[in-house]
């Protein structure tokens, strides 16, 4: 077990590199402490100590704010929550002894909650910060919160106050058909997203997160609509004869990458949105499917059965320069580029069952990042640290994540009904 | 944008063919997805009217009539070309497609719950695609086919086994007649 006084060393230079954000810590600034690598210091979590809090009642935000804290702070990746257990401990000294580096206070105040972070050494404040009742719903600034601690501590961003969509299949004998909800990135404010009677199937965020691409079948056939987060409001953008799905903007927004098959089988197809004009990237004969941009759109990843098996391939955006990227195994599907575009998180059907799998495209090195198999539909997190994905196990289907380098898998989707296809939403 | 004579391809013909369909498998399946209810979308171009329905004589849907004739192919697991044991059976369908030039045929091409949806719902286009290649090669019209995908979202086997899943991987047929 680290001691506190290493954690003090660390908090500094990861404050040094934040840019003084707490100028009473100025002073160890001369200690040439350098941020420890993140891809080797990965499994470094701050374990901070997360108390009870009798004034923020479960019953205002449903569950106990503690709750949505310690859940808050190991989605991060960046922290062990300490739970203050069925004995809370009542100094600073004891939450030294629980191992707890540092302790999250919550507490209510005239008009609004204030947060703060404190070293469990020696009592230090390393934030605070008022969030004033004005500023939204309890929850959602306990969010807030965790993003700004994430942030002063690490110099990261957080990942409290995004959100996902995902089809859900309410699985019971009234309705088992999907529909798409959103719900923020903790699985609680689930809601239907968009209100039709209608199948609908693999939902993607567009880059500014302001709306959502997805295939429905509301006139009875397959095509693609967008769909506005903020206004509500939706257009259809791909509905010829026979399949429109797998719908993927870039991130510029101009052009579609997606699967029709009115040309006969399905094949890869680019829309420039402005024009309409469409151009048709693949011709093998044969399944191809599930384009997906790379981050700097000078790539498009797909999944084709060509060989016989489906495999992952990328090619330009003008369908030249082809390259296959799974070799091993038989079964490689649903490619999603990393948000640094130099790893693709994807489906592999090995002898364990269906796992998640990261391709780095640098060396080559495929990485499994799953183990109980039943594992589908990666996405990875805005910070390139997670996968999100739906996992059939016992029974049911929900959504998991997994620090890629600790590879814990912790529940998301809480409730009935069965989960699939999860897309993370940029950070907001 | 679709085909516009495929517009009279009414959400009713389609629960009608349905119910012919489920009656036709005899509860070979213990679980029957059926249709919902989906909104049709305004019309935008001109369609060709719904023949007009004849309520004097008897009128025998021809999902009904054909049943057995009609009922869906299967496929190996990720594979979408036709069996050897589907081949007779796609032959017997195109001479009767054949003798009833008037009739359009929905092919609903589907998959096992395994695996991804999105490539599951490129496999079952080609499912359908592959069989209506295969009915074109023998004779029949292009123009009196439509295809639909629905990858692995309506199972007619809810099970996890071998069985139920060689069940779901199937294309599927619908008859849309003109009443005469």
């Amino acid at each position: 077990m680290r001691g506190t006084q290493s954690f003090r060393m660390w908090a500094v230079a990861a404050l040094m590199l934040v840019g003084a954000v707490l100028p009473r810590l100025g002073a160890a600034q001369g200690d040439a402490v350098k941020l420890p690598d993140i891809e080797k210091d990965a499994d470094r979590r701050i374990a901070i100590g997360i108390a009870k809090y009798p004034d923020l009642p479960a019953e205002t935000i449903g569950s106990p704010a503690e709750n949505v804290l310690a859940f808050d702070f190991e989605l991060s990746g960046w922290f062990q929550p300490v739970p203050a257990g069925m004995l809370p401990p009542r100094t600073l000294d004891d939450w030294v002894r629980r191992g707890a580096e540092v302790l999250a206070d919550v507490e209510r105040t005239a008009g609004g909650v204030r947060g703060a972070v404190r070293d469990t050494g020696t009592g230090e404040i390393l934030f605070e910060r008022n969030y004033t009742d004005a500023s939204g719903p309890l929850r959602a600034r306990l969010h807030r919160f965790t993003d700004d601690v994430v942030l002063a501590l690490t110099g990261e961003p957080g990942l409290a106050r995004t959100k996902l969509v995902c089809e859900w299949d309410p699985d019971d004998a009234g309705r088992s058909e999907k529909r798409l909800v959103v719900m923020d990135i903790d699985g609680f404010a689930m809601r239907e997203f968009t209100g039709e009677d209608a199948l609908e199937l693999g939902p993607r965020w567009t880059a500014d997160g302001g709306s959502i691409i997805y295939t429905s079948y509301a006139s009875r056939y397959p095509d693609v609509y967008l769909h506005s987060v903020t206004m509500g409001t939706r257009q259809i953008v791909a509905n010829h004869e026979g399949l429109n799905a797998h719908g993927d903007l870039s991130r510029d927004g101009r052009f579609m990458a997606l699967t029709m098959s009115h040309a006969g089988n399905p094949e890869i197809y680019t829309k420039d949105m402005a024009s309409g004009m469409i151009r048709r990237l693949t011709s093998q004969g044969g399944s191809d499917a599930s384009p997906t941009w790379s981050p700097d759109g000078r790539r498009i990843a797909f999944v084709s059965d060509r060989t016989g098996r489906p495999q992952i391939y990328a090619m330009d955006p003008d369908g030249s320069n082809l390259e296959r990227l799974t070799h091993r195994g038989n079964y490689n599907t649903a490619p999603d580029w990393s948000p640094d575009g130099t790893r693709i998180a994807y489906c592999a059907l090995r002898s364990d069952g269906f796992q998640i799998q990261v391709l780095d495209l640098r060396s080559g090195q495929v990485t499994t990042v799953t183990d109980r198999g039943g594992c589908e539909d990666p996405s990875w997190s805005p910070d390139g640290r997670s996968i999100l994905y739906s996992q059939t196990a016992g029974g049911r289907t929900d959504l998991y994540l997994t620090n890629v380098n600790e590879r814990k898998a912790l529940r998301i989707s809480r409730g009935s009904g069965r989960f699939t296809d999860p897309d993370w939403s940029p950070i907001p | 944008m679709r085909n516009p004579k495929w517009s009279w391809l009414s959400k009713g013909a389609a629960v009608l063919a349905v119910a012919a369909f489920v009656a036709g498998c005899g509860g070979s399946s213990p679980q029957v997805v059926t249709e919902p209810e989906l909104p049709m979308e305004e019309p935008t171009e001109p369609t060709t009217p719904p023949a007009p329905r004849d309520t004097t004589s008897a009128y025998v849907d021809p999902n009904t009539q054909y049943a057995e004739d009609f009922r869906a192919i299967h496929f190996e697991f990720n594979r979408y070309r036709i069996t050897e044991e589907a081949k007779p059976r796609l032959e017997r369908i195109a001479t009767l497609m054949k003798d009833n030039a008037a009739w359009k045929v929905l092919i609903e091409g589907h998959c096992d719950e395994r695996g991804t949806n999105e490539y599951n719902l490129s496999l079952g286009e080609n499912r359908a695609q592959s069989t209506k290649q295969y009915l074109v090669q023998l004779g029949v019209s292009e123009t009196s086919f439509q295809t639909i995908s629905y990858g692995e979202e309506r199972p007619v086997d809810m099970g996890q086994t071998e069985a139920a899943w060689a069940k779901n991987r199937r294309a599927e047929f619908r008859i849309e007649a003109p009443r005469s």
